[in-house]
């Protein structure tokens, strides 16, 4: 796999603050998802890929060994910030049009290409009205299409579907797993857990400036599971599964509540492997069973007690 | 394992039960009254706008200080230390209630220009107008109690200023004025009415300005919005009317209609009218057409004003962008 | 497309259950549990017809108030306000019509707007007592209910702080503690969550079950569907101005028949799907999960084998139509053609 961008030790600071820590990441076609709290750095660490900021110590490397953001990556990185930063009086197709121009394409094909970003972007009828005027959904397509403009290799997304409705939610979602596919390496950075899991295969958690986590999510549920294991099931006779789960020796403490059983336990894999026989023991019927803290929430805070 | 959505584990706050309300409420007339009182704490909060309203002082100070210059080497101050002749008494007192009164008029515009014109664009630009017209909030309501905090916190100067400077004249004069005081007026007021009289039509014509003003300066905070905007707008139209007033006077004469329309003059004249009721001899405006168009244009005031807030309130700015 | 994913499974958010409220106000006979009631709605802005004949009975609870731009869901809202009024057909709020009976809605409901609305130079805690006595509240009543409200949100010592100087997550929660410190019967959430992080999305989610528990209904106007999954019992669908759907979420996913289920394990999952598949089950694969059709006497069977192959299950769920793709779907419903009328539809009873 060739890096698109590769990140070694790479740290930015802004006076005593420390925004990224020691980045190391190394980041080939596909979609990831870029995750964490306010203020961990994703938008610093977006912005030095980009090659807007440039790293305090360390290097960032871009294609072909570019370590600066040279003229021949201009038509290369896209980037599609947070925040309504759209000049009010331009039109769309004006502001793309020179955008792409400021990017080397030639006066001819921007216009063109910029009519078309617009058009598949739902655009159609607001290419010649001001920018001021369109609503929140609207100008936040106008952004996007400014990034998907640029068959870029590296296209950065910070909150790609803030403000829009749920059916340009799903077509955008889309799109961005269809650009990931002809080979551009897309990191999409968004509060919303779902819908960064459905769109991207690899996630980077980054909390308090430092990455503590990246991969697949079935990597990363590995790292949850080292940090302590629980199940919570859902059965018709709760208390006599977890008499049975007691009887194997796999859990630690359990627990009734609302008639869902909460099991805690050392180790993920001998509580998962002593639950098909404990049901069959129980003869209880099971209707849900769900991992602790199965959820990206759970290992921010897990993760958060670690870095503090 | 944590689970964060167990209310005991959350940090920051007790878990506390949510319940609705089950006190009584408030009606809607005492709720226009706390909206006013709330408006007027918030006009007349902060060193700046108490400063202002201290201004109010300096017409009566100077009103002073000048009787102290005509008393030079005096030690008491009466008519005949002031240099005023028997008969003059009510004319002289007239004509500095009237000087009085034209310095708190420029005292209120600046005071309206300063602290009430910014208020409504302030609630524009915040969107609190939305938080307000999403409760139970009549959008009359509303104006009735920003119009009744301005002027009332205007009014706290304008009274103030007015009661030492009619209260100093009746302790110079008498407060009984004797008929001979009068004649050279032929007011048709006694002697014992003359300083109730001018008490009441200057402290009410003081409120008439504040009201005036403040519907003005609230109009123009309601067609702009941006920042210092609004205060610029005021000013602006007012002293664009001087500057047209003083051209017109200076093309065809001082005593012609140019002068009434002034602004500034025209808010006046409710006042300057009512004073023939004491002097009527030296009453300015001159002529009665100069007093009719001022008048008019004072009604014009107050009733553009009115309808600019009012077309503004039935449609009001009230997301900050579009949604 | 059914795949759980779950790295993100949100379990439904309940709230701890409360003591059932007692409204003051006496409600008009007839309001029972229906909060809202729109009879052949009609509104048009110039040439553009917001609403074009919206019948609906909305029930207490909270409700999902869903729709693509343009589909008249901020008309919606602004009706039930009173901000507008209907050109044709009544709009009845918690029992009382609109816009006639506005003052009196108005001080029943709780309205936490999309926008960043703030009372100009006022702290945090100051906000929420001018809001509350704009409803009606006495200031004494106002004080101690604006703290409750403020202890509720999560906002603490900064209530004394400018709120112009709040962060987006504060402001937020300071305009949901603004709207709910008069103890609203129903309460309209436009886009609570915009902006804000995981955490901070989750500890919103928990607020509105808890003030859904606590007896008020919310009407929680969004595009993320996610959470319209994590905490409503109820949908309102609107599109292009008109419903496509109204009632129990259980009824806007489709029915997958309950015997589609999947299971999560750790290793190598072709092991527990060749073990089923020679069983008879009907199996696939989901990504990494096994899919299998279970009917009741069946369950005991997979148990049986999982235990027998040593095979560790860590999630096992009932598959469920994505939100997403039941969204698509009702929107697709929604063909000129098929006038809906009568879509009302309450918890227990629709088609």
């Amino acid at each position: 796999m060739t890096a698109i961008v590769q990140l070694d030790r790479t740290t930015r600071r802004f006076g005593p603050h420390v925004a990224v820590l020691d980045a190391d990441l190394t980041l080939g076609p596909g979609v990831y998802g870029l995750l964490g709290p306010n203020g961990a750095g994703k938008t610093t660490l977006m912005r030095m890929m980009a090659g807007l900021i440039r790293p305090t110590t360390g290097t960032i490397t871009w294609l072909g060994g570019h370590k600066r953001r040279a003229r021949e990556l201009d038509n290369a990185i896209a980037i599609c910030p947070d925040g309504e930063q759209l000049p009010p009086r331009e039109t769309p197709l004006e502001l793309l049009t020179l955008l792409l121009r400021l990017s080397g394409v030639s006066a001819r094909d921007a216009g063109e290409r910029a009519e078309a970003a617009l058009i598949d972007l739902g655009l159609k009828e607001e290419l010649d009205r001001p920018i001021a005027q369109l609503s929140r959904g609207q100008r936040q397509r106008v952004k996007l299409a400014q990034a998907f403009a640029i068959p870029a290799k590296l296209l950065l997304l910070d909150e790609p579907l803030n403000a829009l409705d749920p059916v340009w939610r799903l077509k955008v979602s889309e799109r961005i797993k269809a650009t990931a596919g002809s080979g551009t390496c897309v990191i999409v950075s968004s509060h919303v857990l779902a819908e960064v899991e459905a769109v991207a295969e690899r996630l980077i958690l980054i909390f308090k400036g430092r990455i503590v986590a990246a991969g697949t999510h079935l990597e990363i549920r590995e790292l949850l599971d080292e940090r302590g294991a629980g199940l919570s099931i859902t059965a018709t006779e709760p208390r006599k599964l977890a008499a049975a789960l007691m009887a194997h020796g796999a859990v630690t403490s359990t627990r009734v509540e609302d008639d869902i059983l909460y099991v805690d336990a050392d180790d993920m894999q001998t509580l998962c492997k002593a639950l098909p026989p404990a049901v069959v023991a129980s003869k209880t019927q099971v209707w849900e069973v769900r991992a602790q803290g199965d959820d990206l929430v759970s290992l921010f805070h897990a993760l958060a007690d670690e870095v503090r | 394992m944590n689970r964060p959505n167990d209310p005991a584990e959350r940090p920051f706050f007790a878990p506390t039960q949510f319940e609705r309300h089950r006190g009584p409420r408030v009606d809607e007339n005492r709720s226009v009254a706390q909206l006013a009182r709330f408006f007027a704490r918030r006009t007349a909060s902060g060193f700046g706008p108490i400063a202002l309203l201290f201004t109010s002082l300096l017409a009566p100070m100077a009103l002073w200080l000048y009787a102290l210059l005509r008393v030079q080497g005096s030690a008491t101050i009466g008519a005949a230390e002031l240099g005023v002749a028997a008969g003059q008494e009510a004319a002289f007192v007239v004509e500095n209630f009237g000087y009085f009164f034209q310095a708190m008029t420029v005292w209120v515009l600046l005071v309206h220009a300063a602290l009430t014109a910014p208020q409504i664009a302030a609630d524009a630009r915040a969107g609190a107008l939305l938080l307000y017209f999403s409760r139970p909030v009549r959008p009359a309501g509303y104006l009735v109690a920003r119009v009744m905090a301005s002027a009332g916190v205007a009014a706290i100067g304008t009274s103030l200023a007015t009661i030492i400077v009619v209260v100093g004249h009746a302790h110079v004069f008498g407060w009984t004025l004797p008929a001979g005081a009068l004649e050279a007026s032929r007011g048709a007021i006694s002697g014992a009415a003359f300083f109730p009289v001018a008490f009441m039509l200057l402290f009410g014509a003081g409120l008439l300005i504040c009201v005036a003003s403040a519907l003005a300066a609230h109009a123009c905070s309601s067609l702009v919005h941006r920042g210092g905007q609004p205060a610029l707008l005021y000013a602006g139209a007012i002293l664009a009317s001087v500057g047209i007033s003083w051209a017109g006077q200076l093309t065809w004469g001082r005593t012609s209609l140019a002068r009434a329309f002034d602004l500034h003059h025209a808010l006046q004249a409710p006042y300057f009218f009512a004073t023939r009721l004491l002097d009527p001899v030296d009453a300015p405006p001159a002529s009665m057409i100069d007093g009719a168009i001022g008048l008019g244009l004072w009604a014009a005031i107050v009733a553009g004003s009115w309808w600019i807030l009012h077309r503004f309130l039935s449609n009001p700015p009230l997301s900050r962008g579009r949604a | 497309m059914v795949a759980a994913t779950p790295l993100c499974h949100t379990a439904r958010v309940t709230g701890a259950p409360a003591v059932p409220a007692v409204p003051t106000v006496p409600q008009r006979p007839g309001a029972g549990a229906v909060v809202l009631t729109a009879r052949d709605v009609h509104k048009s802005f110039g040439k553009v017809e917001a609403l074009r004949g919206i019948n609906a009975s909305v029930p207490a609870g909270v409700v999902g108030l869903l729709g693509p731009n343009g589909a008249g869901k901020t008309t919606l809202l602004r009706l039930i306000i009173g901000l507008e009024s209907a050109d044709i057909g009544d709009v009845d709020v918690l029992g009382w019509p609109m816009p006639s009976a506005g003052l009196q809605v108005r001080a029943e409901i709780g309205y936490m707007p999309e926008d960043d609305c703030l009372f100009p130079k006022l702290n945090g805690i100051q906000q929420v007592i001018h809001a509350a006595q704009l409803c009606g509240l006495s200031r004494v009543d106002a004080f101690s209910r604006a703290h409750k409200a403020l202890d509720m949100v999560g906002l603490g010592e900064a209530r004394h702080r400018p709120a112009s100087g709040f962060s987006l997550g504060m402001r937020q929660r300071l305009r949901l503690a603004m709207a709910i410190a008069h103890g609203p019967r129903l309460l309209l959430l436009d886009e609570p969550t915009a902006g804000l992080d995981p955490q901070g999305r989750d500890d919103m989610l928990g607020l509105i079950a808890e003030i859904g528990a606590a007896g008020t209904s919310v009407l929680l106007s969004t595009h993320v569907l996610a959470d319209v999954d994590a905490v409503c019992s109820d949908v309102l669908l609107l599109s292009k101005g008109r419903i496509g759907f109204c009632g129990a979420m259980e009824k806007f996913r489709a029915s997958t028949g309950g015997e589609r289920w999947q299971i999560d394990v750790m290793g190598d999952p072709a092991l527990l799907h060749d073990a089923l598949k020679k069983a008879g089950l009907s199996v696939w694969m989901d990504a990494h999960l096994v899919g299998v059709r279970l009917d009741a006497p069946d369950h005991g069977l997979m148990w049986k084998i999982a235990a027998d192959h040593g095979i560790a299950v860590r999630g096992l769920w009932p598959v469920e139509e994505a939100i997403s793709d039941a969204f698509m779907r009702h929107l697709r419903l929604d063909d000129p053609a098929r006038e809906r009328t009568a879509s009302s539809s309450l918890s227990s009873g629709a088609p």
